[in-house]
């Protein structure tokens, strides 16, 4: 292959030049040339090398339709994998390396691989590596398989911009029927926007240079461009409509540079008119994969937009009409061009590096380079996105579009419209909604298609190293399903996704079958069109602002104090303080409530109001316990159930008056809780009668804990009596502090005597500082959550989805009597009665009390000697500081019937030993959370 | 059991202002000041309320406004001082959430701009309620002006919300468009 640059012509500003390195060999290009025109610029043939068997592969296509041109790229700010070369745009000081071959492209050790392509077929990995086993061969076809790879230098700050967009009609595409249809939108006042994913209009107006509408294509261009945004229409260039989702969202992927991520435009159109235009199809014939073998279109547009004249003696092997024009225009730019009709026989080429002659029959022409095209394939990846059908058109041997999906239309040669004329007609009338009939096409070609049997390597994938006789091996094995035919073959699954290989491959097995192409059907369209790089759907959702987590109102208390902050269920909350390793500051907190007390930011715990004159008779139906005789001034805890019986959350519900209840969720459940609530509210109730209001982040809690818990919360200087006589366990009061409201209440999640205090979050600091004030010279100070989940673990409190799990239900925590006795129905009441709910060997809550001084691993399985089935398991472990000893909670086959028996557990390798006990392990009375 | 404080930037002062461009265009984004903030939950409440109905895009007033949340639910903006609980004679359900909310005021020529960084809100698409995600978030989003714009988030969630706004207004990319005549 000689490609040359000429002295005129194309789009190129000669006066910037651009150099460059390709492979360690310096080389120049000009702005406005992509990496594939700069290369073929200056004579460059092979480019890459194939996937399987590393076969020497030249650029083919001229833009997204490119399989081989694919390169690791290293600007100044860093390197970058899989850039694709026809599409991006080159730059100064850009070292482009070829991938998939070492120490290059041009010489590549691993392409004596092609060698052993006679048993490398398809299908070759699942039959050799099956014995003796496949992970022994898969690190090695891991390392050889692959292209770019990910380098230490890898561009940094590569983070993609996200905007939200809408517009009246979207015209994907800016050749000349996109044009066309966007400024006669424009005109009649709609909002337009235009995308074109070269960095030109104009689409494939430059390949031959013909004038239209009576100017040259970059006056026609310049006016329609002028047109469109004088009327107010948009028009962004270098940007890829790359997917259509759901409610006419559009996925746009615009590019800047190379080494800066691009924009996603997530936009919304109400109206999309699809001109993407059409693709050439290679003809399959044997060496059909040489480099120096190109479609016809690439070879054009090499020429029309960049100058560069891709071969000094060309071979055109069109079935169409325009093969003749083509050849005109390449002979007027110096090419010795000769034309073969791929209809009239076989064609072969042959060379090794690159294609040197073609024959057909006794026809043979020494060449440099063979245009190649069995007509057009209209670009309709986004009608299929969008839901719109297909149909096969035998005249011009492709699919075109069928029935529309909603809100979209193709025109131009996307519809099949390949007459420039026509679809200029066409695309005016559909953007200005007016009736349009398509005229007789004037572009016919001879059917040329793969034909199997025929002699020789004939490639269907070029990147992918897919053979006609990959294709009948497929048959043979009965993968005729065009699916199973894509996953054996692995057929159009390469980074062009099958955009050159799609029909000639659905055409093979079509006669190998004795169907027609659309029985044999196609695979499905999936976003994206042309590879985007994940930074585009990530955007700037990385880091901290990937799953942000919640905030307390006094985190900078916290952090000011020497928390250890961590992630608890969705929040950002105090681990433990200071600057101790956090095992033994847990175990110091926990003994610290135990002889003192502690204070806690309890501030996550759900406050979620019920209101309404149904509230009751509401609370009474979602909770399994009965709430509706629970008092003013009261609380209880209760559970909140699946239709299926399953636990979904606990909590406690305070009743504030006849029609007002406030349900205190677990703190991770509080939206999740309110979501259920809102669901029941409006299914079988009455909605207007019961409203739900989560109020959880207006409020901030604050929990008094330990034997001097009472002395510290007086400190307050409340009008509320503390005493327990006044103030009993599960009772609340309201009352007002220092202007503002504040809620007490006895409740407890330590087993000692605790407050629970709320104000609004603007107080919160005010009442922290108080507490904290005064609790210090008492030992009371602040704890975190990892003594917390101690102190509960010793008084066998339960932590929702740790020591509960997708099965359990309130009688295996031994909460039995609403499942029996309570009277009105609840969610989840049928559940509780199936025939799973009343299995004996259901798993219930134990303790477990480890034999030796080693805290049982939680997750450790209960087995049983023979054959290691799971009865159980351990939900939560720790360290007793409180019992001196190690405590665990477990869920049990049978639990309550085997207390005191010895049980053996598995854990990662290990065995351990432990007895079932009952959860409680401290203050088995309950006297202290009485006190 | 795991020390993840130096993962998470504390929170903002209440006194940071982002200022930035977003397609050319200045952009501000600082805390904004509500006095008092009522939820209110009736059949028929958004009739009944006697104070300007926002919805989307309605411009809300400088005095006491009401944003429309749902079919059944406002949210009074510095509205009279309402007592918690079901109102009997009016057949509402009232909860105080002064402190449940944080707002934001975006400001400035670029401030659409700023905020199609997170949603899906245009002018021409109005709304009956002012409830939308922005950048993942709850929120809720209405104009205080022809290129103002306020949004409140939960207060738990304004330290997330902050982050976004303040890494799209850094990310923003040099978009310009050619306006509409």
């Amino acid at each position: 292959m000689s490609g040359t640059r000429l002295s005129s012509g194309g789009l190129i500003d000669r006066a910037r030049r651009i150099d460059f390195n390709f492979d360690g060999r310096s080389m120049h290009g000009f702005g406005g040339d992509t990496l594939a025109s700069a290369l073929l610029a200056n004579g460059t043939g092979i480019v890459g090398r194939s996937f399987k068997y590393h076969r020497p592969r030249g650029v083919w296509g001229g833009w997204f339709d490119e399989p081989n041109a694919i390169f690791s790229v290293r600007t100044p700010k860093g390197s970058l994998p899989n850039v694709l070369g026809t599409t991006t745009a080159l730059a100064p000081g850009m070292d482009i390396r070829s991938v998939n071959a070492w120490p290059n492209a041009g010489f590549d050790v691993k392409g004596g691989l092609d060698l052993f392509s006679p048993w490398l077929k398809a299908g070759f990995y699942y039959k050799t590596f099956m014995k003796p086993d496949w992970h022994l061969f898969e690190p090695m076809i891991r390392r050889m398989a692959g292209l770019g790879t990910l380098e230490p230098d890898m561009v940094e700050g590569y983070t993609a911009d996200q905007v939200h967009a809408q517009c009246d009609l979207l015209v994907v595409g800016g050749g000349a029927a996109g044009l066309a249809a966007a400024e006669a939108a424009a005109r009649q006042g709609k909002t337009v926007w235009l995308v074109e994913d070269h960095d030109t209009l104009g689409g494939g107006l430059y390949r031959m240079g013909d004038r239209i509408e009576g100017l040259q294509p970059t006056d026609w261009v310049a006016a329609r461009k002028a047109a469109i945004e004088d009327a107010g229409g948009r028009i962004l260039t270098h940007t890829t409509a790359f997917g259509v989702f759901d409610h006419r969202l559009y996925g746009l992927a615009r590019q800047s540079a190379v080494d800066v991520a691009p924009t996603l435009y997530r936009l919304r159109a109400k109206e999309c008119l699809l001109a993407s235009g059409a693709i050439d199809r290679p003809v399959t014939f044997g060496n059909n994969d040489l480099p120096g073998i190109m479609s016809l279109e690439a070879g054009l547009e090499y020429l029309g937009r960049y100058g560069v004249r891709v071969g000094n003696a060309i071979a055109i092997a069109a079935n169409h009409a325009q093969a003749a024009s083509a050849a005109a225009r390449l002979s007027e730019a110096g090419a010795k061009v000769s034309l073969f009709d791929p209809a009239k026989g076989d064609l072969a080429a042959s060379g090794r590096r690159g294609v040197k002659a073609l024959r057909q029959g006794k026809r043979a022409e020494a060449v440099d380079c063979v245009l190649a095209s069995a007509g057009w394939t209209p670009v309709l990846h986004l009608w299929r996105h969008a839901g719109g059908k297909l149909r096969w058109d035998e005249a011009l041997a492709t699919f075109l579009p069928a029935e529309a999906p909603a809100g979209m239309r193709a025109i131009g040669a996307a519809n099949g419209t390949f007459d420039l004329d026509q679809a200029l007609a066409e695309a005016r009338a559909f953007a200005m909604g007016e009736p349009y009939s398509q005229a007789t096409t004037r572009f016919t070609l001879t059917p040329t298609l793969p034909k199997p049997g025929a002699k020789g390597r004939q490639w269907i994938d070029f990147q992918h190293d897919v053979t006609l006789k990959d294709i009948e091996l497929a048959e043979r094995e009965n993968y005729v399903s065009v699916e199973h035919l894509k996953r054996y073959t692995t057929l159009s699954m390469a980074s062009d996704q099958g955009k050159t290989s799609n029909i000639p491959g659905l055409a093979a097995m079509a006669a190998l079958t004795g169907k027609t192409i659309p029985e044999v059907g196609t695979t499905t369209f999936r976003p994206p069109f042309v590879p985007v790089p994940l930074a585009l759907y990530h955007g700037h959702h990385g880091g901290q602002n990937f799953r942000p987590l919640k905030r307390l109102a006094l985190e900078n208390v916290h952090r000011s104090s020497g928390a250890a902050l961590g992630e608890y269920g969705g929040w950002l909350r105090p681990a433990w303080y200071g600057d101790r390793p956090g095992p033994e500051a847990a175990q110091s907190e926990a003994r610290m409530v135990r002889d003192a007390g502690g204070i806690l930011d309890a501030s996550p715990l759900g406050k979620i109001e019920v209101m309404g004159p149904d509230a009751e008779a509401f609370v009474n139906f979602v909770y399994y316990n009965t709430m509706k005789t629970l008092k003013p001034g009261f609380l209880r805890y209760g559970f909140l159930l699946t239709e299926r019986g399953v636990i979904f959350d606990d909590g406690v519900v305070f009743r504030m008056g006849p029609n007002r209840f406030v349900i205190s969720s677990s703190s991770s459940h509080a939206e999740g809780v309110t979501g259920m609530l809102e669901s029941w509210r409006q299914d079988g109730n009455d909605p207007d009668r019961i409203f739900v209001h989560d109020t959880t982040n207006h409020w901030s809690t604050v929990t008094v804990t330990g034997p001097k818990a009472r002395d510290v919360t007086r400190s307050l200087g409340l009008d509320v009596d503390l005493s327990a006589d006044a103030f009993p366990h599960m009772t609340f009061r309201e009352t007002v502090w220092r202007d503002v409201a504040l809620r007490i209440a006895r409740v407890s999640f330590t087993g000692e005597v605790s407050f629970e205090i709320s104000v609004p979050a603007s107080s919160a600091k005010a009442l922290w500082t108080a507490l904290a004030d005064a609790g210090r010279p008492l030992g009371v100070r602040p704890m975190g959550i990892e003594a917390l989940s101690i102190l509960r673990a010793e008084k066998g409190f339960i932590i929702i989805g740790k020591d509960t799990d997708g099965e359990t239900m309130p009688h295996d925590l031994g909460f039995t009597l609403p499942r029996t006795k309570k009277p009105t129905t609840f969610v989840g009441d049928r559940g509780l009665h199936t025939d799973a709910a009343n299995d004996p060997d259901r798993r219930q809550l134990v303790g477990l009390s480890a034999i030796g001084d080693t805290p049982l691993p939680t997750g450790a399985h209960l087995i049983d000697g023979t054959d290691r089935r799971s009865f159980g398991i351990v939900t939560s472990s720790y360290m007793s500081p409180n019992v001196n000893r190690p405590i665990a909670l477990g869920l049990v086959e049978r639990g309550t019937q085997r207390m005191g028996e010895t049980v053996t557990l598995f854990h990662l390798g290990q065995t351990y030993q432990a007895t079932l006990t009952s959860p409680v392990a401290f203050d088995r009375e309950g006297a202290r959370i009485h006190a | 059991m795991r020390d993840d404080t130096h993962k998470w930037d504390a929170p903002f002062p209440a006194s940071s202002v982002l200022t930035g461009e977003v397609d050319g265009k200045a952009c501000r984004v600082s805390s904004a000041n509500m006095h008092r903030l009522t939820l209110i939950s009736g059949s028929g409440v958004q009739t009944s309320s006697e104070l300007p109905l926002i919805g989307w895009p309605e411009i809300a007033p400088d005095g006491p406004f009401a944003l429309s949340l749902r079919r059944d639910r406002i949210l009074e903006v510095n509205g009279p001082a309402r007592t918690d609980g079901w109102d009997e004679l009016k057949s509402l359900a009232i909860s105080d959430m002064t402190d449940g909310y944080h707002a934001f005021s975006v400001d400035g020529p670029g401030a659409l701009g700023l905020l199609h960084r997170g949603a899906d809100v245009f002018a021409e698409t109005p709304s009956a309620s002012v409830a939308r995600l922005i950048f993942g978030l709850p929120a809720l989003v209405y104009r205080t002006g022809e290129t103002a714009f306020s949004l409140v988030f939960t207060r738990a969630q304004a330290v997330a919300a902050y982050s976004a706004l303040s890494t799209a207004l850094r990310h923003c990319a040099p978009v310009r468009f050619k306006e509409r005549p």
